[in-house]
Parts: structure tokens; C-alpha cells; sequence
């Protein structure tokens, strides 16, 4: 029943966010969109992910964004002709995503999960603990090359946006 | 289906956005609806307004924001990392310690380059 509840939710909220005119309405649908998404998390047992979700997406992504939309100053973006190139590449995205998402949907209706790490036995060690071990041991390298692609970004953020060259 | 201790947080969401329809909902209901052209005017302290609403904003803020979404990021990382400590042991210690000192020198620089200052 949940289930259905954050569909709707996530389903509504998407179509606004590309449906409202005002760019802001869009972003705190989005908001919206991503709290459905944690929700489904919640349900799939990934509470982990869900903190996160909320956390990383709905705090930090969102202040970007609105920033980003600040930045724009789209008082006048009425005036911005339709541009043809962009309706196209958006249906045909679609079609392909759509499509992609049908197929899975069929495809995997049938299967059942295989592998040691059934929901139950996650439950009796807790989510964060599970993915800290892995990430801790196994993928140790990519945890440490994130660092320093974090690293990268904060250079290059920098870089972009000071005053002077 | 989540029966488990994310309960609370569902019933909190639910009343918090009884209340948000509530309250809106109420002051329409009850309120007394005037319009008035002036009531759409956005305050500015009592003094007429000036010029346009959407002014374009300084691009440190933005410098802010994407700093503290990088930092976010770093912190995140030290949650499942706090839960599996103990198990992990020294070798937990020296990746967690390497994975912070990397985004240290990132702090360092920018630190060092005035991206913190506000002038």
C-alpha cells in the first residue's frame, strides 16, 4: 500500500517539476520527488540509502540548484525561443529510457534475488554496517579515488568561479 | 513494507503535513478575504520598491554552497564507517585517515587561496 502511495507522490511530483513554469516551484517539487524516492528505500529495507537520499539529494543537491536558478536570473526566460534540437533529443531519450524500463520491468517480474545477502540475513547485521564493510574492504580503491575526486572538484570549483585569472 | 522503526518518522511526516494543510487551510477558511493591490506588493521595510525582484546573485554564494555539498559528501562517508570501526580495526583507521587527510589539502588550498574570505 506504501508502495503506491510513494508512486503517486514520486509520479505527481515528477510531471510538476517539468511542468510548472516558475523554475522554483520545479526545484521544490523535485524536493518532493526525492523524499517519495527515500521512502522507497525505506521500503526496500536500505535505510542507509534513505538518510542519505534525504541528506546528500533533498539538502545539499537542492541548495545547488536552487543556487544554480538564482544564478540563471530567469526573470526573463519567457523570452528564450523554443529550441526544435532539444524536443528532439528529448523524445528520443524518452522513447529509449522508456523503453529500457518496459523491458526490465518484464523481464525481471519473474526473478527472485540470489546470494547470501537476502533481507533477512542484512537485517540481523543492520544496512550501514553491511555497506561500511564493504566499502571498507573490498572496495577499498574506489573509496579512496572518490577522495580525491572530491578532491578535484573542489579545486576545480574553485577554479571556475574566482574573480580573477 | 517498513513495520520497523522508521514508524515514527512516517507518522511524523503525515502530521507535518496535516498541519501545514491545517493551518493554510484554516486562515482561508476562517480569515477575512480582502484584495487589495497593495497586498501584492513584496515589503520592503515600508518603503516603496525598487527596481526588479531578480537581481543576479554573486557567484560566492554558489562557491559556499558547492564547498559545503563536497564536505557534505565527506562526512556521509564516516557514518558507515563509525558503524563498522571496531570490526575494521587499525586498517579502518589509516583508509579513513588517508581519505581525509586527501580532502584536507583540499580544505588547505582553498583555505590558503582566500575562496573563504568573503572579500
Amino acid at each position: 500500500m506504501l508502495f503506491y502511495v510513494f508512486s503517486i507522490i514520486a509520479i505527481y511530483s515528477a510531471l510538476m517539476v517539468i511542468l510548472s513554469r516558475n523554475p522554483l516551484t520545479s526545484a521544490l517539487y523535485l524536493v518532493l520527488c526525492f523524499f517519495a524516492i527515500a521512502g522507497f528505500y525505506v521500503i526496500l529495507d536500505m535505510e542507509f540509502l534513505a538518510a542519505m537520499q534525504v541528506l546528500v539529494y533533498a539538502g545539499a543537491i537542492m541548495v545547488l540548484v536552487v543556487l544554480v536558478i538564482m544564478l540563471l536570473n530567469l526573470a526573463n526566460a519567457k523570452n528564450i525561443p523554443k529550441d526544435f534540437h532539444q524536443m528532439f533529443i528529448a523524445v528520443i531519450s524518452f522513447i529509449l529510457l522508456f523503453f529500457e524500463i518496459f523491458l526490465y520491468a518484464i523481464k525481471g517480474s519473474g526473478k527472485v534475488p540470489t546470494g547470501i545477502y537476502t533481507t533477512a540475513f542484512i537485517k540481523t547485521i543492520g544496512n550501514t554496517q553491511i555497506i561500511g564493510e564493504f566499502l571498507f574492504t573490498k572496495y577499498i580503491f574506489p573509496f579512496e579515488v572518490a577522495s580525491i575526486l572530491l578532491l578535484i572538484a573542489i579545486i576545480g570549483a574553485f577554479i571556475f568561479a574566482r574573480r580573477k585569472f | 513494507m517498513a513495520e520497523n522503526s522508521f514508524l515514527p518518522i512516517l507518522i511524523i511526516l503525515i502530521l507535518a503535513i496535516v498541519f501545514a494543510f491545517a493551518t493554510v487551510g484554516l486562515s482561508a477558511f476562517l480569515g477575512k478575504n480582502t484584495y487589495e493591490k497593495g497586498k501584492l506588493k513584496p515589503y520592503e521595510c515600508g518603503v516603496e520598491p525598487v527596481g526588479n525582484p531578480h537581481i543576479r546573485f554573486d557567484i560566492k554564494f554558489y562557491l559556499i554552497a558547492i564547498f559545503f555539498l563536497l564536505f557534505d559528501i565527506e562526512a556521509l562517508f564516516l557514518f558507515p564507517w563509525a558503524a563498522v570501526f571496531i570490526k575494521l580495526g587499525l586498517f579502518g583507521f589509516v583508509e579513513m585517515f588517508l581519505f581525509i587527510v586527501i580532502l584536507l589539502l583540499g580544505l588547505i588550498y582553498i583555505w590558503k587561496k582566500g575562496a573563504l574570505e568573503w572579500d
